[in-house]
């Protein structure tokens, strides 16, 4: 067995207990929240409507050089500097 | 006094006036009392009355005889329900909030207090600050129609009279949304300058808040109390608060005005567009001069700023999505839920886009002092018809992955219903801002304008 199919042995393993001790057939656990088939149905449009959006960073050409920016706090005192 | 004739004055005047005894914090708390008696069973801006106001109001009574307490001594002020007030129930609109009540004050709660406020009470919101709805304020211009969202209590407070101020918070347009659908001025100041401690987050690096009122030196004054460094926020900056009532007070020298020729005029509403365009000329007619523009990237950045909202909404609520799902709202449930699937890939190449097109929006404002676009692409809309895809946020929204300072504050009317013009600065620089809003202001006097049938509104009632 690969590290792979280990992994995923484990991650559906770990689905099926939570699915079963909250007493839920046909949820999923995804990150650790449940989500059953009509839930899923549910936010499947809006959901692929956002990803849709998305896609655009996919194509976002950056500079390796370039780190994430999480709060502009630094950024705007630089801006403050200007 | 009457409500009526309070709104004729802006907060300084109405200090001087308890200064001079011409009113009291009693006298002002009794008849916004009376008016939330007279108009919530309609508008439905406020989840908690504080039951402690007309106290706290008499102890002002005896202590402003004795000299001022604070810049804002003895005005009575409502904040939205995701501010932690000490000892009043802070909900956030939700269900899984209903009986919390905090033991603390948020740093812009506590400062306010500092500065003589009397707490009057907690302002209804669409729930975490999420979803598409406005449960279940009502626009006081008409009540078919939406107060917007996410501070739709405090606009429509402040609209109605029955708050002379008020806090918002604004993640893609919270504040200015509903200040433009409700006909008043509402600031997001600048990324850091006012500390977000104790205030729920909707999405903790977009987030900021500011005050709500009916006129621009109102907002100037309660940024001026709100904002500077925090020590239990450490994203808020050390630069100084300018005494901003005195910045903007100072002659009106005709500025540059960046007006985009892409995106922001091409909303769903074209007449809404039009009447911005005339509180242009209006800017023009007092000496300034409008730069036309090309905004640029604003689809990539709108696809950032969503990107980096899901994500940071998603992380926060967590615990509750896996214990507590059901006593979410449907639509806010749905929001949150569809969090989980967004590829973190998508999150850090948002971030690490935010970093790269900061510098260069920036770099247009050497061609220009301010941004104006509308605030939103149409008026608000009937009760139950949900703003479609992004139009909420469709001219607001930038601005908040950029972290910029923007107003809104109303410039017209269509179909009765209030239109927002959004001045936008550099970053920091919420004077010039400020200080546009005001001469723009003083030439329109739209504050003037009260909801379309004021006598049913505005309590005939007169005290003393």
């Amino acid at each position: 067995m690969t590290f792979s199919q280990f992994l995923n042995k484990l991650l559906a393993w770990r689905n099926r207990l939570k699915v079963r001790s909250a007493g839920k057939d046909n949820a999923e656990n995804v990150l650790g929240v449940l989500l059953d088939r009509e839930r899923i149905k549910t936010i499947t449009p809006p959901l692929k409507h956002s990803l849709e959006q998305m896609r655009i960073l996919e194509g976002i050409d950056l500079e390796k050089e370039v780190e994430p920016t999480t709060f502009l706090f630094a950024v705007g005192r630089r801006a403050s500097r200007q | 006094m009457k409500i009526a004739e309070v709104r004729k004055h802006t907060l300084l005047e109405l200090v001087e006036m308890i200064m001079t005894s011409e009113t009291s914090p009693s006298e002002l708390v009794g008849l916004l009392l009376d008016q939330i008696r007279a108009t919530d069973d309609r508008i439905r801006a406020y989840v908690t009355v504080s039951q402690d106001a007309m106290r706290q109001a008499r102890r002002m009574d005896r202590e402003v005889k004795t000299g001022r307490k604070g810049v804002l001594s003895g005005i009575p002020i409502s904040f939205k329900d995701n501010f932690e007030t000490r000892g009043i129930r802070t909900t956030c609109g939700s269900e899984i909030l209903r009986e919390y009540v905090p033991d603390r004050d948020a740093t812009v709660v506590k400062r306010l207090k500092s500065a003589g406020v009397i707490v009057l009470g907690k302002l209804n919101m669409h729930e975490f600050a999420q979803g598409g709805l406005t449960p279940p304020t009502r626009n006081p211009w008409n009540t078919e129609c939406i107060a917007g969202g996410s501070s739709g209590g405090s606009g429509a407070a402040v609209a109605v009279g029955s708050a002379l101020a008020a806090t918002g918070s604004d993640t893609g347009g919270s504040i200015r949304g509903p200040s433009s659908f409700c006909g008043v001025v509402g600031l997001k100041p600048t990324y850091g300058r006012v500390s977000r401690h104790g205030v729920f987050p909707a999405s903790w690096s977009l987030d900021q808040v500011g005050p709500i009122v009916r006129r621009v030196e109102d907002a100037a004054v309660m940024l001026a109390q709100m904002a500077g460094r925090d020590a239990m926020d450490p994203t808020t900056t050390d630069l100084p608060v300018p005494d901003y009532v005195r910045a903007i007070n100072g002659p009106f020298n005709g500025l540059r005005l960046g007006v985009p020729a892409n995106h922001f005029f091409e909303g769903r509403d074209r007449r809404v567009s039009k009447v911005v365009r005339e509180a242009i000329h209006t800017l023009e007619s007092l000496g300034c001069k409008t730069v036309e523009f090309e905004f640029p990237h604003v689809e990539e950045i709108m696809a950032a700023r969503q990107a980096i909202e899901m994500c940071e909404a998603t992380a926060y609520h967590m615990h509750w999505l896996a214990t507590s799902a059901s006593k979410y709202k449907p639509d806010v449930r749905s929001s949150l839920e569809q969090g989980l699937f967004v590829p973190a890939v998508y999150y850090i190449q948002a971030l690490r886009y935010r970093g790269k097109v900061f510098p260069e929006i920036v770099r247009l404002f050497k061609k220009f002092d301010v941004i104006i676009t509308p605030t939103m692409p149409v008026v608000a809309t009937r009760t139950g018809e949900e703003l479609k895809d992004d139009t909420g946020m469709y001219c607001t929204g930038s601005f908040n992955l950029l972290g910029l300072p923007a107003l809104s504050m109303p410039c017209g009317f269509v179909d009765g219903l209030p239109v927002g013009m959004q001045i936008v600065g550099n970053a920091f620089d919420e004077t010039t801002v400020l200080k546009t809003g005001l001469a723009y202001e003083r030439a329109s006097k739209f504050y003037l304008r009260e909801p379309l049938a004021p006598n049913s509104f505005l309590t005939q009632r007169s005290r003393n």
